[in-house]
């Protein structure tokens, strides 16, 4: 059953007494917790509060960084698919997309190629890491390019910085096989 | 819950504007399938229509 469907339906729930709909909606909105803080962000935080939450999620993929050096490739996966949905988790909180696009490009150059081998699979989970890797990064250059164009600007030559460094990397042959650009112009 | 943690957060969303507090209410109204069928329930339908659930249960069954 959808409620567009049901027009009738529609118009009773909104003829409901006012006090009523107020206790069904705030039990609504608090069973969703993204919601609630989606709310929160919208009617009681500033830009201030917006840099913020910007500064935490760096400081704790900075943080996170040093870690990872002293990890192989399978547990490092684990760590960055975390950082990445934090930044997810952001989006959907804050809906603003050029931060999206800042964070999960600081998170792209911030993390390292390079992991200790361990003893069983190393390989694969290399590959792994790399195949992941170079589709965030094709996924980020996506919602890079549906950004206003003076934003675009900005950000640009961050990416093409990180570009250059994923392709005189060994994640060149598979960001080649995935094609992704060498250069955003 | 959102009211005892947050009595700011409370207030400011009982403060929106009427008719955006009708369109979250019937947004996430509309995402629950179960909530639907009762709000459809209590404010569309009378005794004919609870006959009529309980036959279509007792029909799948028998």
């Amino acid at each position: 059953m959808k409620l567009s469907e049901h027009k009738d339906l529609k118009t009773a729930i909104t003829e409901l007494p006012v006090k009523e709909k107020d206790k069904l909606l705030l039990r609504l909105v608090a069973k969703d917790k993204v919601l609630t803080e989606h709310l929160h962000y919208k009617l009681l935080e500033d830009e201030s509060d917006l840099e913020d939450r910007k500064e935490r999620i760096k400081a704790d993929v900075e943080e996170q960084v040093q870690e990872l050096k002293k990890l192989n490739a399978k547990e490092a996966l684990v760590k960055v698919r975390k950082m990445i949905t934090s930044v997810n988790h952001f989006y959907k909180v804050t809906k603003d997309p050029v931060g999206e696009v800042e964070l999960k490009l600081f998170i792209l150059h911030a993390i390292p190629f390079d992991y200790k081998k361990s003893i069983f699979g190393y390989r694969d989970f290399m590959m792994l890491f790399s195949i992941y890797y170079i589709k965030t990064v094709a996924v980020t250059i996506n919602k890079f390019k549906k950004l206003h164009e003076d934003l675009q600007f900005d950000l640009s030559e961050d990416l093409n910085h990180l570009l250059g460094k994923i392709y005189s990397s060994k994640l060149a042959g598979t960001a080649e096989a995935s094609n992704l650009p060498k250069e955003i112009s | 819950m959102l009211t005892d943690k947050s009595p700011g957060l409370k207030n400011a969303v009982l403060n929106l504007p009427p008719n955006k507090k009708d369109k979250l209410l019937l947004k996430l109204i509309s995402m629950d399938f179960i909530l639907l069928s009762q709000l459809k329930h209590q404010l569309l339908e009378d005794d004919s229509d609870l006959d009529e659930r309980i036959g279509q249960i007792k029909q799948k069954v028998g």
